[in-house]
């Protein structure tokens, strides 16, 4: 191992014995091993990985994959039963995080007593208390006992505790997903000084925008296996993919032989450029619905759905206002009049972030559609909304032609009233949308989504002159 | 295992303070029911063997009160010893939430329940001095040996429940057997009866019950003021040093599968 790595795994592996009866254990010792009595459960195989001082490995996978299984190996606190692993120096394991605490003592003393569960000497706990204690910002309660704290301030004494102790790798355990925002931030701005002191760290994380920040390389697990090592941005499309295998053979089965005149019509609303097909993508680019719930009457079938960015490429991961292009087409099984195409997206705690559909869009459609045809939609979005992963669904309706051309005069809950759903793709994909580049381009906006507008500066009712930041004259 | 239990001497002992505290938490006299409790005992005994049932032990000395002090010098000891075993032999379970997120040595949370308990056989003690001086035992230097057995008997205490801790991890079936086999334990040692009144072969199987010559070394030391010999303490020495080895052994055979079973 050289002198820069500071973790070095090698083909770890980790299997846990399952025995029917706890008394199969014991039968197994009196045959001296010559008889098992347990099945083996591999929750992790073949695990290589190296990780140099002052860089950031991110250890994603779905649930169940094996994660903190590996990280309580690294940790020290499981045996691997296979393989070896090397660690530089000491590490830490924010896994633990206020484990050790006892919710009779003060908070003090239990980043003292902590401290000296972790091996740590009393005199160089007592010169890092203040920052410890500064950190926390817990006021009056560091000297109050833990039991009078909320589960918030028991993850601040933690985090401020583990962030002050020196190591060389600190492993972190999806823990900053407490706390409120501001001392979020304050982690991770104690995180990149880690860093910067050359202290490696092991993130492992559901939140694919973190992943991509503060990693420079990423280790995608399924079931125990590594599935993908290598820079973040890749992994975390291998990591979707877990969820979502692009259905090629599903689609190529079905030869996509269609009534290429409906869809030019309704791309073109113009009989006369049938001959410039717009933009489809390619089969491989639709994503798997096996798992999608497709909720329907039997009036259309949705024949495949696809993401991709502005090149025509399968994107699922895209920059804060990038532009992202929906692909959705429907076959009908039954003659329907005026077609309704829309989509929603939702954000990571439900909450619907933004939904239009081809009224809203004032989009030209077809007055009507026959049982067979296939109607095919393009909608682009430019994602000016927050970092964080989303889902997105799409659906079919149809209004009838009457309706369809008061439509003007209606009120938003009369045509509510007359649009008939025929089918609805719930969930058909994920999507996450990262910082711009790394961290060293601003935000386009705060909150959920941007929202247009303008903003003017006046002084004393004067409009300022106008000067923007790069034409500041530089001193 | 030596060298862990010295890297967390802090730890084990502050736990153990804490343990003691704790285990009255939330009552209104708290920490003195340590005190208390024994202390009641005492009473009870007194009460009961020296004034209603005027009980006198063949062979002992006239003072009324010999046979209290002879029962609470081999009970007060057998009651830490037994307690510790039982919750030493808990403390990897009770500790599961550590052991499978910290690299801590599993014998560190054995230790912190043989230690608290050590605590608390020397307040026993220091009351049963006390009682002793009150009712006009004779003491003498010897007394001041008490300690010293206190901490070897509860070395084999530690050792025992080491043993148990770690195959307990395995077979949960243990914590209730041991509540039967402490029990039956007791009454194979002279602690609430006088060994005279065992059959002579019964007798001399006596020296192979391990905690026999920690409680014989009691009350020597208390009751007859007189100093074990040397063959006593190596022997002391020896059972919880011996016992304390093979738990090490089976624990760190144990140790790559136990924290997974937790």
């Amino acid at each position: 191992m050289n002198d820069s790595a500071a973790v070095k795994v090698e083909s770890l592996g980790k299997r846990f014995k399952i025995y029917r009866t706890p008394w199969g254990r014991a039968r197994e010792w009196l045959t001296f091993g010559t008889r098992t009595y347990h099945k083996d459960f591999w929750a992790l195989k073949d695990i290589s990985f190296e990780l140099k001082r002052g860089e950031s490995l991110g250890i994603i996978g779905p649930n169940g994959a094996g994660k903190s299984t590996l990280l309580k190996i690294l940790t020290g606190a499981l045996y691997p039963s296979e393989g070896e692993y090397h660690i530089n120096g000491r590490v830490l394991s924010l896994l633990e995080l206020g484990t050790g605490f006892n919710p009779e003592l003060t908070g003090r003393q239990n980043v003292f007593y902590s401290a000296q569960l972790l091996g740590f000497p009393e005199t160089y706990l007592e010169e890092r208390l203040p920052d410890i204690e500064a950190f926390a910002e817990l006021g009056d309660f560091f000297d109050r006992p833990l039991k009078l704290y909320s589960s918030g301030m028991h993850a601040r004494l933690g985090f401020s505790l583990f962030a002050f102790l020196d190591c060389d790798v600190l492993i972190i355990d999806e823990v900053l997903a407490v706390g409120d925002i501001f001392f979020r931030q304050k982690c991770y701005a104690r995180l990149e000084e880690l860093i910067s002191q050359n202290t490696a760290i092991i993130l492992v994380t559901h939140s694919m925008a973190v992943v991509q920040q503060y990693c420079q390389e990423a280790v995608v697990l399924n079931r125990g296996r590594v599935v993908f090592q290598g820079i973040p941005s890749e992994a975390i499309k291998r990591y979707f993919l877990l969820n979502q295998k692009p259905a090629v053979p599903m689609l190529l089965s079905k030869p996509l032989v269609m009534d290429n005149d409906a869809v030019a019509k309704l791309d073109s609303g113009d009989e006369s450029v049938t001959a410039t097909t717009p933009f489809w993508p390619p089969p491989e680019a639709f994503l798997d619905l096996s798992k999608a719930t497709s909720v329907g009457e039997g009036w259309a079938r949705c024949i495949g759905v696809a993401l991709c960015d502005e090149g025509g490429n399968p994107c699922q991961v895209f920059k804060q206002g990038q532009q992202a292009y929906f692909y959705y087409e429907f076959e009908m099984l039954k003659d329907i009049e005026v077609p309704i195409g829309g989509l929603t997206i939702s954000n990571d705690k439900n909450i619907l972030v933004h939904g239009k559909n081809t009224i809203q869009y004032k989009s030209e459609v077809p007055l009507q559609v026959k049982r067979g045809m296939r109607v095919r939609f393009r909608q682009s979005i430019a994602l000016e909304i927050a970092v964080g992963e989303y889902t997105f669904s799409v659906g079919l309706g149809t209004i009838n032609v009457t309706d369809y051309s008061n439509i003007a005069c209606m009120s938003h809950r009369e045509m509510i009233a007359k649009v008939f759903r025929l089918n609805h793709i719930d969930r058909a994909g994920t999507f996450s949308v990262t910082f711009r580049h790394g961290d060293d381009l601003p935000l386009l906006h705060h909150g959920l989504c941007n929202l247009p507008g303008e903003c003017e500066v006046l002084v004393d009712g004067d409009v300022a002159s106008p000067v923007k930041p790069a034409e500041v004259p530089m001193h | 295992m030596i060298l862990n239990l010295y890297r967390h001497r802090n730890y084990i002992v502050r736990n153990a303070w804490s343990d003691l505290r704790l285990r009255y938490a939330g009552s209104g006299m708290g920490i003195f029911w340590n005190v208390i409790i024994p202390l009641a005992q005492i009473l009870i005994y007194t009460v009961v063997f020296s004034r209603l049932m005027s009980f006198r032990s063949p062979g002992m000395a006239s003072n009324r009160y010999a046979f209290v002090l002879y029962l609470c010098s081999g009970l007060f000891p057998w009651i830490a010893f037994s307690r510790s075993i039982t919750r030493g032999s808990n403390a990897l379970l009770v500790n599961a939430r550590h052991l499978k997120m910290l690299p801590i040595p599993e014998e560190i949370f054995v230790a912190q329940s043989a230690m608290a308990d050590t605590f608390s056989l020397l307040i026993y003690l220091v009351l049963l001095v006390v009682a002793g001086l009150l009712v006009g035992q004779p003491l003498g230097w010897p007394s001041l040996l008490l300690p010293l057995v206190a901490v070897l008997f509860q070395g084999l205490a530690f050792g025992i429940g080491l043993l148990l801790s770690s195959l307990r991890v395995f077979f949960r079936d243990i914590g209730q057997a041991l509540g039967i086999a402490t029990q039956l334990w007791m009454w194979t040692l002279p602690i609430i009866y006088v060994e005279s009144i065992l059959p002579e072969n019964l007798q001399s199987l006596l020296t192979f019950n391990p905690p026999y010559i920690y409680i014989t070394s009691f009350r020597d030391l208390f009751l007859h003021n007189r100093i074990p010999p040397l063959a006593t303490w190596g022997g002391m020495v020896a059972w919880a040093a011996g016992f304390a080895l093979l738990g090490s052994i089976v624990l760190h055979k144990l140790r790559p599968e136990l924290r997974d079973a937790l």
